[in-house]
């Protein structure tokens, strides 16, 4: 059990581990509220989730973090904020990078997911670019966090997919 | 946080300094604000879970944000704040989570005394839903002391805020026939 620090240095607020359960709870509760199409409802509770997690100790802390972010992005598209929905891509991949380290499945979806930005935005080169890493992480590293072999070469095809639509 | 006034200027508040001596010109106080602002949102979306769900599940950890933010702010002294925390204790009264119950009916008393007063019907029945909780843990001295405090509050008590002479007389009736089960 650990006590964290709010951003501003402040006193313990709480149980790290805790605030991050609850934080999870709210991120996934958002997520089906996106799938329903309140997105003003989803913000509110990813504004709290993400207050929740800086509590914790901060976003660059937890693999909570990255949820955070794939949820930040799954509102983003649906409301077809496109320019938005790069941003938060590339926000959540370096959240990835500094949760799980370079060579992670987790890398490869937010890499994915960057790639996915790109499309929708019409931008093929660094769709491409950022497609082929995903692919090639995917390929390359090993299994790990229940991500397993299979699932991943799934996402290889997946990624190929939007690879083919980039290149149009 | 320095939440209750401006920087810039020289000012003579007790807590000046405590933050940084005045040197933000104004900017945490515009942070507490909006700290405030965003827990009083979530606040109203922990309410509609509340009335609308069956279950406490979501509106718990919005709770947890709000108080948080609340917190930071240097607001939880506050009406908002007495039911945040007096939300939070019923909610894990509900869950058998008697501890935390206890531990948010206390801060939520302190917090009442600071916003309403001692006097206040609300205070009272905070201080009474502390007390049951008590009993149930079976801390019966202390319960017992507590639910005799809250009678007595009660009785001194004026109708105000919502609290109507029914409801603090009901609430009287039901802590007396606690304590009449404790032996007092």
């Amino acid at each position: 059990m650990s006590d964290s620090k709010n951003s501003n240095g402040g006193a313990p607020i709480a149980d790290a581990e805790q605030l991050r359960r609850e934080a999870m709870t709210l991120i996934e509760r958002s997520n089906k509220f996106v799938e329903s199409g309140d997105t003003d409802i989803s913000r509110t509770l990813l504004g709290a989730a993400a207050v929740l997690i800086d509590a914790s100790g901060g976003e660059d802390a937890c693999e909570q973090a990255f949820n955070l972010w794939c949820a930040r992005a799954m509102v983003a598209e649906k409301c077809g904020e496109t320019s938005q929905l790069i941003t938060i891509a590339k926000r959540a991949h370096e959240v990835a990078l500094k949760v799980y380290g370079l060579d992670h499945p987790v890398i490869g979806l937010a890499l994915m997911n960057v790639g996915d930005a790109y499309v929708q935005a019409g931008d093929t080169a660094k769709a491409q670019a950022a497609l082929v890493q995903a692919i090639t992480l995917f390929e390359l590293c090993a299994p790990a966090g229940g991500y397993t072999r299979q699932y991943m070469n799934a996402m290889v095809g997946t990624a190929r997919e939007l690879l083919s639509k980039a290149q149009g | 946080m320095c939440g209750s006034h401006e920087h810039g200027h020289d000012c003579a508040h007790e807590d000046q300094g405590a933050c940084c001596g005045g040197a933000c010109g104004g900017e945490h106080d515009r942070e507490a604000e909006a700290f405030t602002a965003q827990a009083m949102q979530l606040l109203e979306v922990a309410d509609g879970f509340l009335h609308r769900d069956q279950t406490t599940d979501d509106a718990e950890p919005i709770l947890a944000a709000a108080k948080v933010l609340l917190t930071r702010a240097g607001t939880l002294d506050s009406e908002a704040g007495v039911w945040l925390l007096s939300t939070t204790g019923i909610i894990a009264n509900g869950k058998g989570q008697l501890h935390a119950a206890e531990r948010a009916f206390r801060q939520a008393y302190d917090v009442s005394i600071k916003a309403h007063g001692e006097n206040h019907p609300g205070t009272a029945i905070i201080l009474g839903n502390l007390g049951n909780v008590l009993a149930l843990i079976g801390k019966t001295d202390e319960a017992i002391e507590t639910l005799q405090n809250t009678v007595g509050l009660l009785e001194a008590a004026t109708p105000q805020s919502g609290y109507t002479a029914e409801t603090i007389e009901s609430v009287r009736e039901e802590k007396l026939a606690v304590l009449q089960q404790l032996g007092a």
